[in-house]
C-alpha cells in the first residue's frame, strides 16, 4: 500500500497512491496510517484522489484509521471519486467525516 | 487459512473489464462492481473460513434493461440456509465492518439465495439505465 505522506503547513496530507482500497489492502493501509499519523500534527487530511473504488473492507479501514488518532487528531477526506463516494453515502458514513472535494477545498480550511 | 482477497481483487477487476465493453452507464457499473465484490469477499471470509479449495464461479449476463449476476461457490452454507437480513450498522458507532449485505441489498434490483446439494448460488440482479 503506497501512501504518500507531506506537512504542508499545520496539516499532513496522505495521498494514496493505490487505485483500490479494498480487503486485500485493508490491514495494510491501517498500519500505514497508524505509522504515518502517529507522530503527525492535529489535522491529517486523507487525499484519496487516485483511489477510485473503496469496499466495506476499505471504509473499515479507513474509520480505523481515524478511531487509532491521538486524542485531539481529526482525519478529513478529499477528493473522493464517484464510486468512493457512492459508498460513503450510502452507509451514512459521510456523515462521521469531513469531506472536501477537491485538494483545493481541503487545504482552505487550513488558512481560514 | 487467512482469506484470499487477492483473488477476489482479480475476479473484481475482470468484472469490470467484461461490464466495460457494455458501456454500461457509471451508476450501473459502480452498483455492480461493489455488490459483486461485496458478495465475493463474505464467500472467501466465511463461506470458505475451513476449506483448503474454495472455488467461485462467476457469471454476468447483460441484458437491454438488466444485469444479471450468478455467482455459485463451494463453500460453507449460509447461516439458516438464507441471505443475512442485511441491517446498516449505525455510523455514530464507528462501525469497521458489517456494511456488506446491506451494501449489497441496497445497490441491486433482488437477491435469491440457493443451496444446491454442496454448492450455494446466489443470483443478484441490477437495473440497468437507458443507454447513454
Amino acid at each position: 500500500m503506497d501512501l504518500q505522506s507531506e506537512q504542508l503547513g499545520e496539516t499532513l496530507v496522505i495521498r494514496v497512491n493505490a487505485s483500490r482500497v479494498d480487503a486485500a489492502a485493508a490491514i495494510q493501509f491501517k498500519d500505514g496510517m497508524r505509522e504515518l499519523t502517529r507522530e503527525g500534527p492535529e489535522r491529517c487530511v486523507l487525499d484519496l484522489g487516485q483511489v477510485d473504488f473503496v469496499d466495506s473492507s476499505g471504509l473499515g479501514a479507513i474509520v480505523a484509521s481515524m478511531k487509532q488518532l491521538n486524542d485531539g487528531q481529526k482525519l478529513d477526506l478529499a477528493a473522493l471519486k464517484p464510486a468512493v463516494d457512492k459508498v460513503f453515502r450510502l452507509t451514512r458514513m459521510d456523515t462521521i467525516f469531513a469531506i472536501y472535494t477537491d485538494m483545493a477545498t481541503a487545504m482552505t480550511y487550513d488558512a481560514g | 487459512m487467512e482469506p484470499d482477497f487477492l483473488a477476489v481483487r482479480n475476479i473484481s477487476l475482470k468484472i469490470d473489464d467484461h461490464l466495460a465493453t457494455h458501456r454500461l452507464c457509471p451508476d450501473d457499473q459502480q452498483n455492480c462492481s461493489i455488490a459483486l465484490t461485496e458478495a465475493l469477499n463474505n464467500i472467501v471470509e466465511h463461506g470458505f473460513a475451513d476449506l483448503e479449495n474454495g472455488e467461485i464461479r462467476v457469471a454476468v449476463t447483460v441484458c437491454t434493461s438488466a444485469i444479471c449476476a450468478v455467482l455459485t461457490d463451494n463453500g460453507r452454507a449460509m447461516p439458516g440456509f438464507q441471505l443475512p437480513e442485511g441491517a446498516a450498522p449505525d455510523p455514530a458507532d464507528l462501525p469497521e465492518g458489517g456494511f456488506g449485505w446491506f451494501m449489497i441489498k441496497s445497490l441491486s434490483l433482488s437477491q435469491t439465495y440457493e443451496r444446491c446439494g454442496e454448492v450455494n448460488v446466489l443470483t443478484l440482479k441490477f437495473s440497468r439505465g437507458p443507454v447513454n
